[in-house]
């Protein structure tokens, strides 16, 4: 991969010099545009495509309301619309308060009467009849905010100083949100890696995070097993229903994984029962019969696979690729690096995201509470699925612009 | 398609995926040159630490390649397993799909009915309703309090039966039986109050005659743990399945037994049934006939309680048990076979209470359960003297012109063990044929003499005895026949084996024997039986299989009647066959039911008995057979504790005989009599 990214970027170097100036690529139009439409036009066919799977669940269980689904959208695209004319250079002034807020967002469900506990995690919060996740607005202020710091280093992160100071950075709100929402902490650890990573941190710093994070989750299990045995399971690292979730998709069979393993069986069942086109609109028996747990959130996947066959499911991916390389184009167009980061920190958001929801349903990921972009039902999760969009748009509208002055940012 | 040809698809699937990356990294340089020119990275990050130049805007260049890079690659990985899992594999995912959906569950299929020989009815199904709970009602502390107070069941037994998967996870428990219908209307109007719950119709056993012919009969019963895991030929059980569990119920079962009906249901993950998918109607049991007459069975029922009447008039207060059985001397088809006391096999038709079943079971109940035709134990006693006789007749022990004395008191075998005739007033000079129609002992003890000292260990008496079928079990399509028992010296011997000063044969052994008494037991249709043979000259294997009847309930499926007539030959020679069937015919016409029997119009031929049982009033028998010139039917009859055979037996038989013949079926009272 190095490789290839710098032959490309020679050849970059060459056409500019021979291409002549009056004659437009064919992309023209879509680089010179204020509006970047195919992020639209793609974030539309996902809407499109998640409403109609989302009702399809919604219609056979009263449990999820699909009028709260299209309230959520609505929420979300005007909340987009704030972000989009919003100049996100801002944001690199407020970094402090950014850090403030995030630490806030993600606490704000311990604060007692406030946080209301649900599937043995307290992390959402109950104001009058609306419930709210924070940690959900938490991933993008901590892409934001790990953006604005790594920018500072101006794309290369070679001392140790300045790669543990980010690491710390990024390791306040995974640690913080860790024990309540493991998933969400993970998205935010991973976003905050991957801005470290394209903002220009150095080989050595990567291949010693990777190795870290390898041996780290070893010397937790192995940690975890040595405490349970010694204390008699009353002191647990990693809760059972985690070690159960983490483990079942290699080990099936244990008898202490049956409920996830059933789960986790189900939805494959439901993926592969899609066969080539799928059985139909309204006809996934999988989750209309409730075999399927968690079928308009976690497992929207297993939905539209079962609904859509294959080809249902590879318009799905292809939409992703679609959309992860719309932003690339952000990002690499972006009018300052800060920018560039914050595209990189959303991209490997919804990486990571898209990646471990549906693989997890395919048996390759463990399984987590992680939904997938623009499908699962859930209306902080849209709201700030908008939010990233929103600040793509931004960045893409003003990357010819003048920049802002900087400055503050130091202090 | 093969996997190769699978393997290069994904493979061309993530080169179009990498080629991707390639196009949209050389049309990423737009118009304008490099958009990623350095410059504009360089400019927010001017101030701040100073450090980008040239390199910076490769770097994060190449970073985001290889980020897409690894995008490309693990949607690719996702496309790869998604096409393995729903192109190569998906048809066996569709068919755990479908198994998931559908579960198959049987459904109770009704017995076949049970008519006697001319098509009456004996036991029938009767329309029902039985109360059902889905898999959510054991949950449901709510619901199963609300059914413990409609249907008057405990609430543990509701819980038990609501959790029960005996009928498989998915099924519906059955909560209740035979439910009634004010109940069952409170459910079905209330839907709301009693969710999972469900009335479905089913049939339970119906008598519509009662407790006619309950032994035979027998009774139904939800099948056990033992019967499931033993199973049955050609059947197959499922748990909950009701099995007859006596009487030709439990002999014909493979007759009555129905087909499950089976239920195809589409359900969720709940278990709730969705709906319907589909279904193959449960097949009735077959009808069956049995040789029962019910017009006769219903007088022999009736007979039976009138010779306890006539008992209580003979001052015989105990009587109220006793057995009378009727077949056709030729084919042994059983026509009537009553027991008393009885039972109501209705009591069983939806589980019988513990309650009733302590009752029916209890040590002063009488045992109503136990068919005293087949499993009562009787000392045979001067019905005997029919089979003793004719082995007398046989051996040369006894023949027609041969003269006996009878003093009252005999004291054949010394003074020391003196034995009475039941006339202790003497006969005086006796012959055979009025030793039979006078039932006069001593003739008999003479006899017995004879084959004792002809060899004192010899049997004999008991073989020829046993060679009419006495001591062993006749074979009739009926549980728990017992087989009876006829002594010999080495029985003795075997059965006081840890009493060796009572193990000795003794000449008394003999004598008893010789008048149906002492260590014989016998059973009334061993009696019935014999005396058959005696008429006939072969002993029948008595048959209570009619036919097995198609679901038209017409055609013939198996015809029990070629069984009929199966039977075996003694041996005997007709000149003395001929003695005792003249002595039979003395008993009737001369002897002391003579008076019973009088005017019936057909000749009848047959032998008194009268029990003695240690510690209890003397049984009464009396064994008949008709018209004596071309036997017909033959009928024994024991009346346990009911005096006199002649007192109260001849006349049950007598009406049990006329009701087969079909003559006037009328009750005359037996003479008061101690004759034997």
């Amino acid at each position: 991969m190095p490789r290839f990214a710098l032959a490309s970027h020679k050849v970059v170097h060459t056409r500019t010099a021979e291409t002549p100036k009056d004659k437009p690529s064919k992309f023209a139009w879509f680089a010179q545009s204020k509006v970047c439409f195919p992020l639209l036009a793609i974030v539309a066919a996902l809407l499109i495509y998640g409403l109609i799977t989302v009702r399809s669940v919604t219609l056979v269980d009263a449990d999820y309301s699909f009028s709260r689904q299209l309230f959520g959208v609505v929420i979300g695209i005007g909340v987009m619309a704030l972000f989009w004319k919003f100049d996100y250079r801002k944001f690199g002034e407020w970094f402090v308060p950014l850090l403030v807020i995030d630490i806030v967002l993600i606490l704000l469900p311990l604060v007692p009467g406030l946080g209301i506990e649900a599937n043995g995690a307290t992390s959402w919060i109950k104001v009058g009849s609306f419930t709210f996740q924070p940690s959900e607005i938490a991933k993008p202020v901590t892409i934001v905010v790990m953006a604005s710091a790594t920018a500072r280093y101006g794309g290369t992160i070679v001392s140790a100083s300045d790669f543990f100071r980010l690491f710390a950075l990024i390791l306040i709100p995974f640690v913080l949100l860790a024990t309540e929402d493991l998933g969400s902490a993970l998205v935010i650890l991973i976003s905050g890696f991957v801005i470290m990573f394209v903002g220009g941190l150095d080989r050595k710093w990567i291949v010693l995070t990777l190795v870290c994070g390898v041996l780290g989750v070893a010397v937790l299990l192995g940690a975890n097993s040595v405490v349970n045995t010694f204390t008699g399971g009353s002191v647990q690292l990693i809760k059972p229903y985690q070690m159960s979730r983490l483990l079942v998709f290699v080990d099936q069979d244990n008898p202490d994984y049956a409920d996830d393993a059933y789960n986790l069986n189900q939805a494959k069942i439901a993926v592969g029962s899609g066969e080539v086109v799928g059985k139909g609109y309204g006809n996934a028996t999988q989750s209309s019969g409730g075999f399927l747990p968690e079928a308009a959130t976690d497992f929207i996947f297993c939905v539209v696979a079962e609904q859509f066959g294959f080809v249902g499911s590879f318009v799905l991916i292809g939409l992703y690729l679609a959309l992860l390389l719309v932003a690339l184009s952000i990002g690499l167009r972006a009018g300052d690096l800060f920018g560039s980061l914050i595209v990189s920190g959303v991209m490997g958001m919804w990486l990571f995201q898209i990646v471990e929801n549906i693989g997890m349903d395919l048996g390759l990921m463990p399984i987590t509470g992680i939904p997938l972009p623009f499908m699962s039902y859930g209306s902080s999760f849209m709201i700030m699925n908008f939010i990233c969009i929103g600040m793509l748009m931004s960045i893409w509208m003003r990357k010819g612009d003048n920049p802002v002055n900087t400055n503050d940012i130091q202090n | 398609m093969t996997t190769a040809i699978q393997a290069a698809i994904i493979v061309l699937l993530m080169v179009a995926a990498v080629c991707l990356v390639v196009v949209f990294a050389r049309s990423s340089t737009g118009p304008s040159g490099s958009p990623f020119g350095s410059a504009n990275l360089a400019q927010p990050s001017d101030g701040a630490e100073g450090a980008v130049g040239q390199g910076a805007g490769s770097i994060v260049r190449k970073r985001f390649l290889i980020l897409l890079g690894i995008a490309g690659a693990a949607l690719a990985g996702l496309v790869a397993k998604l096409w393995s899992m729903q192109i190569i594999s998906g048809r066996s995912y569709a068919q755990s799909a479908e198994e998931n959906r559908t579960t198959e569950f049987t459904t109770v299929a009704p017995r076949g009915r049970i008519l006697d020989r001319n098509g009456v009815e004996l036991v029938g199904n009767r329309p029902t309703y039985a109360v059902l709970a889905n898999s959510t009602v054991q949950s449901n502390p709510t619901v199963i309090h609300r059914l413990s107070n409609v249907l008057g069941i405990p609430r543990e037994a509701v819980a038990a039966s609501a959790a029960s998967q005996s009928e498989g996870a998915q099924a519906d428990r059955l909560v209740a039986l035979d439910v009634e219908e004010r109940a069952i209307a409170y459910i079905a109007e209330h839907p709301d109050a009693f969710p999972g719950v469900s009335i479905e119709g089913r049939t339970v056993r119906s008598y519509p005659h009662g407790t006619l012919a309950a032994h035979v009969l027998g009774y139904t019963g939800t099948i056990s743990e033992k019967e499931l895991s033993d199973g049955k030929e050609g059947i197959n059980y499922t748990s909950g399945d009701v099995v007859g569990k006596d009487g030709v119920e439990r002999s014909f079962e493979s007759y009555l037994q129905g087909d499950r009906g089976v239920r195809i249901v589409e359900v969720n993950a709940q278990g709730d049934v969705v709906r319907a998918v589909d279904s193959i109607d449960p097949t009735q049991g077959n009808d069956i006939r049995i040789t029962l007459d019910y017009e006769v069975q219903e007088v022999a029922e009736e007979a039976l309680q009138q010779a306890f009447e006539d008992a209580h008039e003979a001052k015989y207060k105990n009587a109220s048990r006793g057995a009378i059985v009727c077949m056709n001397c030729k084919t042994g088809e059983v026509i009537a076979m009553a027991s008393a006391p009885t039972y109501n096999p209705a009591e069983f038709s939806n589980g019988i209470s513990a309650d009733a079943w302590e009752s029916l079971t209890a040590e002063d109940s009488g045992y109503p359960l136990s068919n005293r035709c087949i499993s009562g134990l009787y000392p045979a006693a001067s019905t005997f003297k029919g089979f003793t006789g004719l082995a007398g007749l046989q051996y040369g022990f006894a023949s027609d012109s041969k003269i006996w004395n009878c003093e009252g008191t005999w004291t054949g075998f010394g003074e020391d063990w003196p034995q009475k005739c039941w006339n202790t007033d003497g006969h005086g000079e006796i012959g055979f044929h009025e030793g039979i129609v006078e039932s006069c002992d001593v003739v008999f003890y003479e006899i017995a003499k004879n084959f004792y000292e002809a060899d004192t260990e010899g049997t004999n008496l008991q073989d020829y005895i046993k060679s009419w079928g006495i001591g062993s079990r006749t074979g009739i399509e009926l549980q728990g026949e017992a087989e009876g028992r006829v002594p010999t010296p080495e029985w003795k011997k075997k059965f006081n084996r840890d009493a060796p000063e009572s193990q000795a044969w003794l000449p008394g052994d003999m004598s008893n024997l010789i008048i149906g008494q002492g260590d014989l037991l016998v059973t009334p249709l061993q009696i019935c039986c014999g005396y058959a043979g005696l008429a006939t000259g072969k002993v029948p294997k008595p048959l209570l299989l009619h036919s097995v009847l198609a679901a038209d309930g017409k055609t013939v499926v198996v015809d029990g009647l070629k069984a009929a007539g199966a039977h075996f030959t003694p041996k005997f020679t007709e000149e003395n066959i001929e003695i005792m069937r003249d002595g039979f015919r003395g008993v009737v016409a001369d002897g002391s039911v003579a008076g019973v029997f009088e005017d019936l119009g057909v000749d009848i031929s047959g032998k008194t008995g009268t029990g003695e049982v240690v510690g209890k009033d003397n049984y009464g028998w009396f064994v008949g057979y008709g018209p004596s010139e071309d036997p017909e039917y033959v009928c024994a009859c024991c009346i346990e504790e009911g005096g006199a055979g002649a007192t109260c037996a001849a006349p049950a038989v007598r009406s049990v005989l006329a009701s087969a013949l079909g003559l006037d079926a009328k009750h005359v009272t037996g003479s008061d009599t101690e004759e034997r």
